[in-house]
């Protein structure tokens, strides 16, 4: 009589259950891995990565066009941060010392900055809404990289072991509302991220974002002058085009 | 119970003026200038594609595009490279350009 009454409350139950599986479909073992990378990130005090990217954008009649930047990315925890664009057509520096964001070019010699947020992820984000650019891989570098990631994220997979530039890594799909996105993370005790994929749904050609992050180092010693900006001789000061307000606000 | 829905009536709203202005913003980019729709790659969360996608696609656009976005410049002269013959803070075609900063490019704006 119990078995029935179990096999009834299993008939009833399973529609319901397989459309809940239908939207949220979370490998916990997944989840895991990109919880073991957040931590290991967030525990660094550290860190230098080189980073290339290919970002794409899609003209209004329709033509994919994709945009490259290479980038070396040191970081000090919590406060500190400099990206050295790299290559000949954008050999510019941004630096960020925990109270000022500034911009210089080494080729045209013309620098830019602005009083900015006390924490690294305040000043990522006053960055990319104030000034409209994104340090490389930002989504990676904030203080809890998990918190952000996970959110809006229904469903998450471990598809293996692949290779990324030599480094085994376990490849991770994760679906979200608007954006696909997955990360390669480096199997073993040393859990980074060597490539990050970000998929855009809402839009018919739907453009990609990719990054592949090698020569990592973590805990590297860096020099405390790493971060400030002095204006060298010569060196002509210009003005930073603030985003629209109105995109701006939020 | 009153505040859970205020807090969606919000947050709907929020969404809508976000695929608005996905829709709307768009950027200028290479020589001869094409627009360009911004969404590109999208950050990974509605709350940052909203906003930071117009704005990244206008940074994003590196090395020899022009940019020259009409939300972070006001204007669509703006150009990446000045025209052949022209330099800074001189007269070229009845023009003035100056430089400036859009995201992490050196742009030219006429003054």
């Amino acid at each position: 009589m119990k078995t029935t009454w179990l096999l009834l409350l299993g008939l009833v139950a399973s529609p319901a259950f397989a459309v809940e599986t239908a939207r949220t479909q979370i490998d916990p073992g997944a989840e895991e891995k990109l919880r073991q990378m957040s931590n290991y990130l967030a525990g660094l005090k550290t860190f230098r990565v080189e980073s290339k990217a290919v970002d794409e954008k899609v003209t209004t009649d329709g033509q994919k066009l994709q945009f490259l930047s290479d980038s070396k990315v040191t970081v000090q925890r919590p406060n500190k941060l400099r990206d050295d664009r790299l290559g000949a057509a954008t050999d510019t520096v941004i630096r960020y010392d925990g109270k000022e964001l500034s911009i210089y070019g080494k080729r045209t010699g013309f620098y830019a900055s602005s009083p900015a947020p006390g924490t690294l992820d305040g000043a990522i984000d006053f960055a990319r809404a104030r000034y409209g650019f994104d340090a490389p891989g930002g989504d990676l570098l904030v203080s809890r990289p998990y918190d952000d990631l996970m959110e809006d994220v229904r469903s998450a997979r471990d598809l293996g072991i692949e290779t990324v530039d030599g480094v085994p890594c376990h490849h991770l799909a994760f679906r979200g509302t608007n954006v696909d996105w997955q990360i390669w993370i480096e199997d073993g005790p040393r859990p980074l991220p060597h490539r990050y994929v970000i998929s855009t749904k809402d839009q018919a050609a739907r453009p990609e974002f990719t990054v592949n992050l090698t020569r990592w180092e973590p805990n590297v010693p860096v020099d405390a002058s790493t971060f400030n900006f002095t204006p060298p001789p010569g060196a002509q000061r210009i003005k930073w085009i603030p985003v629209h307000p109105d995109r701006a606000a939020r | 119970m009153r505040r859970t829905i205020g807090r969606r009536l919000c947050l709907a709203f929020v969404a809508l003026a976000a695929s608005l202005i996905t829709v709307e913003a768009a950027a200028i980019i290479g020589r001869p200038l094409t627009p360009v729709s911004f969404a590109g790659a999208a950050r990974r969360s509605v709350r940052r594609t909203a906003y930071a996608a117009p704005i990244v696609g206008a940074a994003a656009v590196g090395t020899a595009a022009a940019v020259g976005t009409a939300a972070a410049v006001g204007t669509a002269a703006a150009v990446a490279t000045l025209p052949h013959g022209c330099y800074v803070g001189a007269p070229c075609g009845g023009v003035v350009y100056e430089p400036r900063y859009s995201g992490a490019t050196v742009v030219y704006v006429p003054r």
